[in-house]
C-alpha cells in the first residue's frame, strides 16, 4: 500500500507541470550491452541528459510537440529519430547504436563531454575498455591498476606494486568495488597484477576525492569497476597468450539475457622456477570472472556476477614428496546479484546483494606430525539499495541504504595449540543526495548527507557532502566539492616493504577515535575542442586520528597502532585528447603529504612531490599498427634510511657470543630516492585470418633501460665500512602477445 | 600559443619550486652496552662500545668507559679487560628476583643507565641427564613465573665442528593445554638436525635453556628481525642489560625410524 502511494506520488509529481517525458535505454546494436553515459538530446529544446551506468535515461518536463531525439556516443553512428511528446504522457524508447570504426581525425562528442555538461562529478575519472586495453602492458598483460596510476593524483611506489596511493592517501583508504563486490586485496604475484581481466570490463570509474554520498567507509577514493554484460545477440570468444598468462573470454546469449565468462591463468613463474632450477617450488595465479543477465520484465533486469582469484605458492622436496610440504594460498572470491528496476519512469532503482571473501592459508606438513595451519579470512556481506528519483525537472534525487557485515577471522592450529579469533564489524548507512540544476545549464548543486553507524564502539558518524558546478561558458566550468569521510577499518601491515602479499584488516579498536578526513576540492574544466579537455584541480585533505603502523615493524598489533594527524594537498593538471591521429593525455600532479605522530612530523613513503605521465596513442601509424607510448617522470619518494650502526652482541645458551651489525635508522621516511622515470612502448596490429580476428602485440617496458631504484641495502666492505648498494626496478623488458577473436 | 607557453611555464615552475634534497641527518654517537647477568656466582662482564656514523670504521678497542653494576647487595666496579670488555674482579652474587642497575659513562658520550630483574628459577623435568631421547619425545620444565620467555639452544659437537639450533619460546601461550606451572614442548623436532641414522649408536648432545627477562628476550627476538629497529633496551644509548637463569641437560639422541624411512623415499 505504501509502495503504491509512493508510486502514485512520483507520477503525480512528474506530470504536475502539464508536460510530457521521454525515457528509455541505450544499448549496443551488436552485443546488446548497455551504453553508459551516452549523450541524449532533444533537439531544439536544449533539454538532454546522459545515460546512467545501466544505459537508462529520463528527460522530464518536455513541452508537448514533435521533436528529433539525438543519441551520440563515441565509436557509434549517431542515432536520430522523430518523436512526439504528448501532455501527461511518457514516450519510451529502446535505442540501439551501431558501432562504427572511429575515423581518424574525426571529432565526436565523447561520453566525458556529455557528462561535463550535465553531471556534478568532481575528481571523477572514467576509463572505458578501449582506454584500458590501449595502455602499454607489463609482460604482455594489461592491468587496470597500472592504467589508473597514469591518472593525475595517483601514484604507485614501485614497478612491483599495484597499490594505489591517491592524493596522499594510503592504499587501505581506497574502496574497490567490482559489480558491488568489495575487494580488499586486489593483487597477484606480490602486488604486480590485479585480479581483474581487463577485456571483461565495461567501465572503470575512479572517484579520487569528494566522492558522492552513495559511497562511504573509506577516506580517500572509490574505484568502481563494472563488468561487461556480455553479448546477447551471438556467441563470441576471445583468447590470448602473453609471456606471463593465457586468457580466454566467452560471451553469448541466454534466454532473455546474456552471459560472459572470463578466465586467466599464469604459467611464466612456474616455467621460470623450473628453468632456474628450483625444483619443488611452484607458483601460479588464476582469475575467473563471470556475469549473467536476464531481462525479467521490460522494466526489471537481474544480473549475477562472480569473481574467483587465487595465488598459490607451494614447496616440497621432489626427492621426498611426503616428508615436508608447504602450501600458501591467498585470493578473493565474491558473488553479487543486482536487480535494476524502472519502477516507474521517474523512479529508478537498483538493489544489490553481495558477498565477498578474502582468504589466506599457510599449511606446513611434516611426515608423521600434525599439520601446521594458519588461516585468515575477511568476509563481507553487503545489501545495498540505490534509488534515483526525478521529482522535478531540475532535481535528481539519489537515496539509499547500505547494510554491511564484515567478519575478520584468524585460525592457528599447531599440535595442541588451537587459536581461533574472530571480529565483526557491522556498518549501516543511509544517504540522500540531490543534483539540483539551479540555473539550467549554468549552475548545479549536489548537496548530500550520509549517515553511518558502526557497530564497533557504537559510533554514529554523519558525513555531509557537497558539490557544485558553475558553467562559466559553454566550454568552461568551475567545480567545487567538500565532504567528510570516515573509515571503520584499518590495516596492520606496513606498506613500506617492497613486496607485500596482502593486507591484514581489522576494525578500528573501540577505544580509539575513528579515522576521518575532510576533503576540500576546487577545479576548472575547459573543453578546448570537443575532443580536447583541459582540467586543473586543487585539493586539501585534512586527516584526523589515522591509525599508522609502528616505525620499522612489518605488522603492528591493533592495540599498538599509532595515532597520526596530517594532511595532503596538491594540484593536478590533465590535458586529454580523446580522438584523432594522436590521442592520449598528459597528467601532472603536485602533491604534498604530511603526517605527525606524537609531535614528530614526517612525509610518508608515498609523498611524491611531482609526478608527470604522458600517454600518446598513434592509431594505425604504420601498416595499420597502433603505437602507444607512456612516459612517467616522478621525483624521489621518501624512505627510511640509515644514519649509523653499532655492534650487536647476542649470547647463546651453551655457546659463544655472536656479533651482528645493527643499523641505526634515521627519522621515519627522512631520506629520498632519486628521480624515477620510465618509457614504455607498445605496438599492436590486428588483422583477419579466415573467420578469426588475430592480433599481435609487442610491448617494451622501460625502453631506455632507466635504472630506477627499488631499494637500497647496506653491506660491509672488506675495510669494515658499510657501503650502500641498490636493487633496481624493472629493466628493459620486451614481450610478445597474440590474441585471437572469433 | 600564448596559452601553451603559459602552461609550460607553470609546469616548469612547479617542478623547480620544490627540489627535494635529503636533509642532512643529525647523528650523535651513543654508548653501546651489552650485559647478560646469569643467576649464580659468576664474574660479571659488560661489553662497551659506541655507535658509528655510516662511513666510519668500527673500532673494537674501547678503553675509556667507566662501568658499574649494583643491586641491594652492593656495587661492583668493572675494570677494563682489553678490546671492549669490562669485567668484575671477582664473582658477583646474582640471585633470582634481584633488581640490578647498570651505569656506564664515557668522557665524550652520554651516560647510560639500565635495569634488569633476574627471572624466577625453574627446573628441567624431562629429559633427565643421561636419558636417550628421540624427536618424538617431549621436553618439560617447570615454568619460571617472571621470565618473558625461554631461549632454547641445542649444541652438537662433531669432530672439530660445533653446531647450534636456537629457539625462542614465549612464556605465555595460546596453547589450549597451557599449564601455569609447566612448559611442555610436545615433540623435539629440533633434534632432527642432530639425530643419527636408526642403526647408529645414539649421539651425545646438550640441551640448554635460559629463562630470560623481558630485556634480553626482546633483544634476541629483535635480532631475528621481528621487532627490528626498536629492540634496544637502553635509554640514551644502545644495547641491552638483561638477565637469565640457565639450565642444561646432557642427553643422547637416537635415530627415528619413521624419519629415516621417509628420507629413503619408502613407506
Amino acid at each position: 500500500m505504501i509502495w503504491q502511494l509512493f508510486s502514485l506520488f512520483c507520477l503525480v509529481s512528474a506530470s504536475s507541470a502539464r508536460t510530457g517525458a521521454v525515457n528509455g535505454f541505450v544499448r549496443d546494436s551488436t552485443s546488446g550491452e548497455p551504453l553508459a553515459y551516452a549523450n541524449v538530446e532533444i533537439k531544439g529544446t536544449g533539454q538532454g541528459t546522459s545515460t546512467n551506468l545501466r544505459g537508462y535515461f529520463y528527460i522530464g518536463e518536455v513541452e508537448p510537440g514533435s521533436y528529433q531525439i539525438e543519441v551520440t556516443f563515441i565509436g557509434y553512428t549517431p542515432f536520430r529519430q522523430k518523436i512526439t511528446v504528448a501532455e501527461g504522457r511518457l514516450t519510451s524508447l529502446n535505442i540501439e547504436l551501431k558501432p562504427e570504426p572511429v575515423q581518424l581525425g574525426e571529432v565526436r562528442v565523447t561520453a566525458e563531454r556529455a557528462r561535463f555538461e550535465r553531471e556534478v562529478e568532481i575528481s571523477s575519472k572514467r576509463l572505458d575498455t578501449r582506454q584500458l586495453v590501449l595502455a602499454p602492458k607489463l609482460g604482455g598483460e594489461v592491468d587496470i591498476m597500472r592504467t589508473i596510476q597514469l591518472l593525475p593524483g595517483v601514484i604507485t611506489v614501485s614497478d612491483f606494486s599495484n597499490k594505489l596511493y591517491i592524493r596522499g592517501g594510503s592504499p587501505d583508504q581506497n574502496l574497490i568495488l567490482l559489480d558491488g563486490i568489495t575487494i580488499y586485496n586486489p593483487s597477484h604475484l606480490f602486488g604486480i597484477f590485479s585480479p581483474f581481466v581487463p577485456e571483461a570490463l565495461a567501465d572503470v570509474t575512479l572517484h579520487a576525492g569528494g566522492f558522492p554520498a552513495q559511497f562511504g567507509s573509506r577516506l580517500s577514493s572509490v574505484l568502481d569497476v563494472t563488468t561487461r554484460e556480455g553479448n546477447c545477440k551471438k556467441w563470441t570468444g576471445d583468447g590470448s597468450v602473453s609471456m606471463i598468462a593465457a586468457r580466454a573470454i566467452a560471451e553469448g546469449p541466454i534466454p532473455k539475457g546474456s552471459i560472459l565468462i572470463a578466465a586467466r591463468r599464469t604459467y611464466l613463474p612456474d616455467v621460470l622456477l623450473k628453468l632456474f632450477g628450483v625444483p619443488g617450488l611452484n607458483y601460479y595465479f588464476y582469475d575467473l570472472m563471470a556475469k549473467a543477465n536476464s531481462q525479467l520484465h521490460d522494466n526489471y533486469r537481474l544480473s549475477v556476477a562472480g569473481l574467483g582469484a587465487e595465488d598459490v605458492l607451494s614447496f616440497w622436496d621432489p626427492d621426498q614428496p611426503d616428508a615436508f610440504r608447504v602450501r600458501m594460498n591467498w585470493g578473493n572470491r565474491g558473488v553479487s546479484a543486482r536487480l535494476n528496476a524502472v519502477f516507474n519512469p521517474v523512479f529508478y532503482g537498483e538493489m544489490i546483494g553481495a558477498w565477498s571473501n578474502f582468504f589466506s592459508g599457510f599449511r606446513v606438513r611434516f611426515e608423521g606430525a600434525d599439520e601446521i595451519l594458519l588461516k585468515g579470512d575477511l568476509t563481507n556481506w553487503n545489501l545495498k539499495a540505490n534509488f534515483t528519483w526525478y521529482p522535478l525537472d531540475r532535481h535528481t534525487l539519489g537515496f539509499g541504504l547500505d547494510l554491511q557485515a564484515n567478519r575478520m577471522g584468524l585460525r592457528v592450529e599447531y599440535d595442541t595449540t588451537r587459536f581461533n579469533t574472530q571480529d565483526t564489524l557491522v556498518p549501516v548507512a543511509a544517504y540522500l543526495e540531490d543534483k539540483w540544476e539551479l540555473i539550467p545549464k549554468k549552475l548545479f548543486f549536489r548537496p548530500g548527507l550520509r549517515l553511518n553507524h558502526y557497530s564497533k564502539g557504537n559510533r554514529f558518524e554523519p558525513e555531509p557532502r557537497f558539490g557544485m558546478k558553475i558553467l562559466l561558458t559553454k566550454n568552461t566550468a568551475l567545480n567545487l566539492a567538500l565532504g567528510r569521510f570516515t573509515q571503520p577499518l584499518a590495516t596492520l601491515n606496513s606498506t613500506e616493504p617492497v613486496f607485500s602479499i596482502y593486507d591484514v584488516w581489522v576494525p578500528v579498536p573501540e577505544n580509539r577515535p575513528l579515522p576521518s578526513a575532510t576533503h576540500y576540492i576546487a577545479g576548472v574544466e575547459r573543453w578546448l575542442r570537443d575532443d580536447l579537455l583541459f582540467q586543473v584541480e586543487a585539493y586539501f585533505k585534512d586527516y584526523n586520528h589515522l591509525l599508522e603502523t609502528r616505525y620499522g615493524d612489518y605488522f603492528t598489533r591493533p592495540e599498538s597502532l599509532l595515532t597520526a594527524e596530517g594532511f595532503s594537498t596538491g594540484a593536478e593538471l590533465l590535458v586529454r585528447k580523446s580522438a584523432g591521429r594522436i590521442n592520449g593525455w598528459l597528467a601532472y600532479s603536485y602533491m604534498w603529504t604530511e603526517r605527525s605522530i606524537n609531535g614528530e612530523t614526517y612525509h610518508p613513503h608515498y609523498d611524491r612531490r611531482h609526478n608527470l605521465n604522458l600517454i600518446l596513442n598513434f592509431p594505425a601509424l604504420l601498416l595499420g599498427a597502433d603505437l602507444s607510448l607512456r612516459w612517467t617522470l616522478g621525483t624521489g619518494l621518501p624512505y627510511s634510511g640509515l644514519a649509523g650502526y653499532y655492534p650487536r652482541v647476542i649470547e647463546r645458551p651453551g655457546g659463544k657470543a655472536e656479533i651482528q651489525w645493527e643499523f641505526i635508522y634515521g627519522r621515519r621516511d627522512a631520506f629520498r630516492y632519486p628521480v624515477y622515470h620510465r618509457l614504455d612502448a607498445g605496438l599492436a596490429k590486428t588483422g583477419k585470418l579466415g573467420r578469426f580476428e588475430v592480433g599481435i602485440s609487442l610491448d617494451i617496458v622501460n625502453l631506455y633501460n632507466a635504472r630506477n631504484v627499488l631499494v637500497y641495502y647496506w653491506e660491509f666492505n672488506p675495510a669494515g665500512i658499510p657501503e650502500r648498494h641498490q636493487i633496481n626496478m624493472i629493466p628493459i623488458l620486451p614481450t610478445l602477445g597474440v590474441k585471437v577473436r572469433f | 600559443m600564448r596559452n601553451k607557453a603559459g602552461l609550460l611555464f607553470i609546469v616548469a615552475l612547479l617542478f623547480l619550486a620544490a627540489c627535494e634534497l635529503t636533509p642532512e641527518q643529525p647523528f650523535t654517537p651513543k654508548l653501546v652496552v651489552h650485559c647478560l647477568l646469569r643467576a649464580g656466582e659468576n664474574p660479571a662482564r659488560v661489553r662497551v662500545n659506541r655507535s658509528y656514523r655510516l662511513g666510519e670504521k668500527y673500532d673494537s678497542i674501547f678503553p675509556l668507559a667507566r662501568v658499574s653494576i649494583s643491586s641491594g647487595r652492593g656495587e661492583w666496579r668493572l675494570t677494563y679487560a682489553g678490546a671492549d670488555s669490562y669485567i668484575s674482579t671477582g664473582p658477583v652474587p646474582v640471585q633470582t628476583g634481584d633488581s640490578w642497575l647498570l651505569l656506564a659513562t664515557h668522557p665524550e658520550l652520554d651516560t647510560v643507565r639500565a635495569r634488569t630483574i633476574i627471572p624466577q628459577p625453574y627446573e628441567i623435568l624431562f629429559p633427565r641427564p643421561g636419558d636417550t631421547v628421540s624427536v618424538r619425545d617431549s621436553m618439560v620444565w617447570t615454568r619460571s613465573q617472571t621470565a618473558k620467555g625461554y631461549y632454547l639452544s641445542l649444541r652438537r659437537v662433531r669432530d672439530l665442528d660445533t653446531s647450534y639450533l636456537d629457539a625462542l619460546i614465549p612464556n605465555d601461550s595460546f596453547d589450549i593445554t597451557y599449564d601455569p606451572l609447566l612448559v611442555r614442548i610436545p615433540a623435539m623436532f629440533f633434534l632432527l638436525l642432530v639425530a643419527p641414522l636408526p642403526d647408529s649408536p645414539p649421539r651425545p648432545c646438550t640441551l640448554w635453556v635460559w629463562a630470560l627477562d623481558t630485556n634480553y628476550y626482546d633483544w634476541v627476538l629483535g635480532a631475528s628481525g621481528f621487532r627490528g629497529k626498536d629492540s634496544s633496551q637502553i635509554l640514551r644509548g644502545f644495547g641491552v642489560f638483561g638477565s637469565a637463569v640457565e639450565r642444561w641437560v646432557p642427553v643422547f639422541v637416537r635415530g627415528d625410524t619413521t624419519t629415516i624411512q621417509n628420507r629413503n623415499g619408502r613407506r
